[in-house]
């Protein structure tokens, strides 16, 4: 059974009050919304926070949603509304906004991937924070798309309809914040480099 | 050679362009180094992103959300996790639940017009009825019945007006020569 039908199946029998489709639901989608959000708030405490705020508004208003489909870019909605009402609350909402205090935020996949070669171990944690300081350095506006359409891999259409903004926005937008990141990541990205890119992936 | 636009790269490491758009660039790519270089770093920020932002969710968190609705549900139903059974808002139930509202308010409605209408309708009987006995005593006796009647032996015996009745013994307003 394909995701969608999945998914459809799931919502009929959580709006019938079933608790077990709900925390299916929850299983299905959680991973890549808090992975969304540590992408945005750059912490993984808060991005735990977040997500649990956002599946509670989910769960709670799960039976006004009409059609299944569209389930996932509703909870996306959810989650990135619950982020923008807490920058507004940090008075953060300015886009030039200093790096947010991580705790060892992302970066574990690249660690534990790496915990086979001890010798590059050193390596991958300078990597790790080069691009949680690159991605949290965007202003939020980029990094929402960046986040979205690049390292989700989201359609245009779909970051389109969760932020949104326009198809066309969304692409001059990745573009500007992939530049940014070039530019920020780029001792990490020449092939000389002491920490080539190429050479780690 | 012109190069590509980094907007355009941009889209197509994405995966994001139409097929004819999609083969132009890779067309160009073959020819290009400066465009291939451009893609590769491109790609490369993208991989290393993603393998990076690839967080495992933490296995207690469903115990968290699912304390936080137990408890927000009333004391109640807590037992029965009232918070997984959203019957308000599910749109099959809400419909069902307008349904039946529709139907009470209906029948409620319906219950009060029906009481004035039997009302009007028991109503227009009894005039009915009325109407239908005077015809009838009417018709077998229309002299002895009729209250407003002005002649007959009936009437003169009753009416204290009649000039049978008013002699001038009676009559306080006769003017008879003889009282003089």
């Amino acid at each position: 059974m394909d995701q969608d039908r999945t998914t459809r199946t799931l919502v009929g029998q959580a709006q019938g009050g079933d608790p077990g489709a709900v925390q299916a639901l929850y299983e299905l989608y959680a991973p890549r919304i808090y992975n969304f959000l540590i992408g945005m708030l750059g912490s993984r405490d808060e991005a735990e926070d977040v997500t649990q705020q956002t599946f509670l508004i989910v769960i709670r208003q799960l039976g006004t949603l009409r059609e299944a489909s569209l389930l996932e870019s509703w909870i996306y909605r959810i989650a990135r509304n619950e982020v923008y009402q807490k920058f507004r609350r940090q008075k953060v909402m300015k886009e030039e906004s200093d790096p947010p205090k991580g705790d060892d935020g992302p970066g574990l996949a690249v660690e534990e991937r790496l915990h086979a070669n001890p010798e590059r171990l050193l390596l991958s944690q300078e990597l790790r924070g080069a691009l949680r300081s690159a991605l949290s350095g965007l202003p939020v506006r980029l990094r929402e798309v960046f986040v979205l359409g690049v390292i989700q891999g989201m359609s245009y259409k779909d970051v389109s309809e969760i932020s949104g903004r326009s198809i066309l926005s969304v692409k001059t937008d990745v573009y500007r914040a992939r530049l940014a990141l070039k530019k920020e990541l780029q001792k990490y990205l020449s092939p000389g480099g002491e920490a080539g890119l190429g050479r780690q992936l | 050679m012109k190069h590509l636009s980094e907007e355009l790269i941009s889209a197509w490491v994405d995966g994001q362009l139409e097929p004819g758009e999609t083969d132009q660039v890779e067309c160009h790519l073959r020819d290009c180094g400066g465009c291939r270089a451009a893609a590769d770093e491109m790609s490369a920020v993208t991989e290393a992103f993603r393998a990076a932002e690839t967080v495992e969710l933490p296995p207690y968190l469903w115990g968290r959300i699912a304390a936080s609705l137990e408890k927000e549900a009333s004391p109640r139903q807590t037992g029965l996790r009232s918070w997984a059974m959203p019957v308000i808002g599910s749109p099959l139930l809400a419909r069902a639940a307008a349904a039946v509202l529709a139907i009470a308010i209906l029948a409620t409605g319906g219950a009060i017009y029906i009481e004035r209408k039997s009302a009007a309708n028991l109503e227009m009987q009894a005039l009915a009825e009325i109407q239908h006995a005077h015809n009838s005593l009417v018709a077998l006796d229309a002299e002895s019945y009729n209250p407003f009647r002005t002649a007959g032996a009936a009437y003169r015996e009753v009416n204290p007006f009649s000039r049978d009745q008013v002699g001038p013994d009676t009559n306080p307003f006769r003017s008879a020569a003889g009282d003089r």
